[in-house]
């Protein structure tokens, strides 16, 4: 047993000897760096005064935590225990801070950045002089303008009354905030509604029979060839109102091509049997529906054609 | 006005500066102790270390020596903690000068007399700046469960330092790892079955930090400056990649899927007409020719 670990010894001592060596070497390396330093702070020349408080801190802590590293080697050269003695909550503690502070690095650091280019530009400005104040001025303006704190000069003074732009258009000051309101959108759609009521009541034989009925009025017969298709009623509704106009007006509005087509195609219309299934609902659909006008049986393109009369029939209405 | 400012922030620049130029030294001071930190944990422990002595002369001396070169080095780094402290006057004021120390080490008492003098200044300003990092954020308008108002720092730490044996135990390494000099690490073999290896308290490691600042600093450099350094950090962060095997993609390899087995199934079986069923549903249904 005691040749055994003597041997281990014989083996281990030169490992030792040169871990020994080298690790005061490491030391007299920091302790130099160390002198250094503390040879500038006591000559004032790092003076930190005005700086961040939470940068010293973290110098600190830093520091402190060499040193726990330093009184641990101490210890380990002494050959005394380190198990349960408070060098090492201390090193736990201070790694612990370091850690923790690490995200509050992270986000001051454009505060810190800020401040250091402003250094910069302030030793700048002094090397350069007072021969190039103003090439430096314009420089500055900008730097000043990413400031971070809040520039009061900056600030728009509030429109006096007589501080108007000098457009020479009048420019309301603005008081009172514009309130968008529906109400006339309401309104105009509630009257559009009745007026549609009105003129389906109007205009639906089959409601006209119903209303005359009910009003005691008696029937009306109106001559008709042919079952007359809904399209052909709104025809020839329109161009009665155009006649009435034409002779109000002592003027005839000229006969477009399309106009032709169209009295063509109801013409050859009048004598089939286009309207026969025209009115199946009874018009109840638009008394429901309100704006929509289905027809069953009407021919496909209603649509365009109902575009093109509205529009020749709106035509005329202003000559 | 203006003026006002701009002078104000070039003269807390300058000191920031500063300031970030003893960090950077600071820094450097803890990567060279860190070699001499790796190596003390492989010095023997006391009846081993007298042996070595009286077994070398050469050890006794070396001995000395690192001792003296390490309390020099404390020493020097108190020195310059206190020359901080003195040309801090924030720093000074804000802290309560500690009791008397309890003179069992010398050494260990001066460490932990600085520390206390820092500690009520270093909590402030932490907390400090913790809430207007939280504001500046938003964080603290944030009502969520996490974000409520969080601990402070100091808080925070505090509770930690109460039970800090789970700590400490992940900072332990193991004998066998370490190679302490005089030891027998013993076999890997002669280990129990099933048994883990524990911890030594005496060996205290601290890598996983050391290799985070590391790489803190190494990315706080400029970019331009040191290339290798850059490359070297590249190298070593290396991106995960999902394991695509590309010679199996568009349908050059033949995979195969492998269905459900159908529970509750029959095949058919065929079904055997009786002879009179031809009769049986022409008399149900009528004359169909």
């Amino acid at each position: 047993m005691a040749a055994a670990s003597a041997a281990a010894e014989a083996n281990d001592a030169p490992k030792l000897l040169a871990a020994l060596k080298e690790m005061k070497d490491g030391l007299d390396l920091v302790r130099g760096k160390v002198e250094a330093i503390t040879r500038k702070v006591k000559e004032n020349q790092l003076p930190t005064a005005n700086g961040i408080g939470y940068l010293e801190a973290k110098n600190h802590l830093l520091l402190g935590y060499c040193q726990d590293i330093v009184y641990y080697l101490l210890r380990k050269a002494k050959g005394l225990s380190v198990d349960a003695h408070p060098v090492v909550r201390s090193l736990v503690e201070i790694r612990l801070f370091l850690e923790k502070i690490r995200p509050i690095d992270k986000k001051a650091e454009y505060q810190i950045q800020k401040l250091t280019n402003a250094a910069d530009g302030a030793t700048a400005r002094e090397k350069a002089g007072n021969a190039e104040v103003k090439g430096k001025g314009e420089h500055s303006d900008e730097e000043d303008l990413l400031k971070y704190r809040p520039n009061p000069d900056m600030m728009d003074t509030k429109s006096a009354p007589d501080g108007q732009d000098n457009d020479g258009v009048y420019r309301p000051p603005k008081f009172m905030p514009a309130i968008m309101d529906d109400e006339d959108k309401r309104r105009k759609q509630d009257s559009r509604r009745d007026k549609a009521i009105a003129r389906m009541a109007k205009e639906n034989p089959y409601i006209k029979e119903m209303i005359d009925d009910t009003a005691g009025r008696p029937e009306e017969w109106k001559e008709t060839v042919g079952d007359e298709s809904r399209e052909f009623v709104k025809y020839m509704r329109q161009r009665e109102e155009q006649e009435k106009q034409e002779e109000e007006l002592f003027t005839r509005a000229p006969v477009t091509k399309r106009d032709k087509q169209i009295e063509k195609r109801i013409r050859r219309q009048l004598h089939g049997l286009g309207g026969l299934a025209d009115g199946f609902d009874l018009g109840m659909n638009m008394l429901f529906d309100g704006d929509k006008e289905d027809d069953g049986g009407s021919s496909k393109s209603r649509g365009k054609r109902k575009k093109h009369l509205k529009s020749s029939s709106k035509k005329r209405k202003k000559h | 006005m203006m003026n006002q400012h701009k002078e104000e922030d070039a003269l807390r620049g300058r000191a920031v500066k500063n300031q970030k130029a003893i960090w950077d030294k600071t820094l450097e001071m803890r990567f060279l102790l860190q070699k001499a930190f790796s190596t003390s944990n492989k010095l023997p422990q006391e009846p081993i270390k007298t042996r070595f002595c009286n077994h070398d002369k050469e050890i006794e001396q070396a001995y000395e020596d690192l001792l003296n070169s390490s309390k020099q080095t404390l020493a020097s780094m108190t020195e310059l903690q206190e020359a901080l402290l003195e040309s801090n006057q924030v720093a000074k004021d804000a802290n309560e000068i500690p009791s008397a120390s309890n003179g069992e080490n010398d050494e260990w008492s001066e460490v932990q007399r600085l520390q206390t003098r820092i500690k009520t200044f270093r909590n402030t300003e932490i907390d400090k700046w913790q809430r207007k990092i939280q504001v500046t954020t938003g964080a603290a308008a944030l009502k969520g469960k996490l974000h409520a108002f969080n601990q402070n720092i100091s808080d925070q730490v505090a509770g930690y330092m109460r039970d800090p044996s789970r700590m400490i135990n992940r900072m332990y390494l193991t004998k066998s790892a370490v190679g302490v000099f005089g030891e027998d690490a013993g076999e890997p073999g002669e280990a129990e079955e099933g048994r883990i290896v524990e911890g030594d308290p005496e060996l205290i490691d601290d890598s996983e930090f050391y290799q985070q600042l590391l790489k803190e600093f190494l990315e706080s450099c400029d970019r331009g400056s040191s290339d290798s350094a850059f490359y070297a950090l590249r190298k070593q962060q290396v991106k995960k990649r999902k394991l695509v095997d590309r010679r199996a993609s568009k349908s050059r390899k033949i995979r195969y899927h492998v269905h459900e087995k159908i529970t509750n199934f029959m095949a058919p079986v065929p079904m055997a007409l009786p002879p009179m069923a031809p009769k049986l549903f022409e008399n149900l249904f009528g004359t169909s020719n």
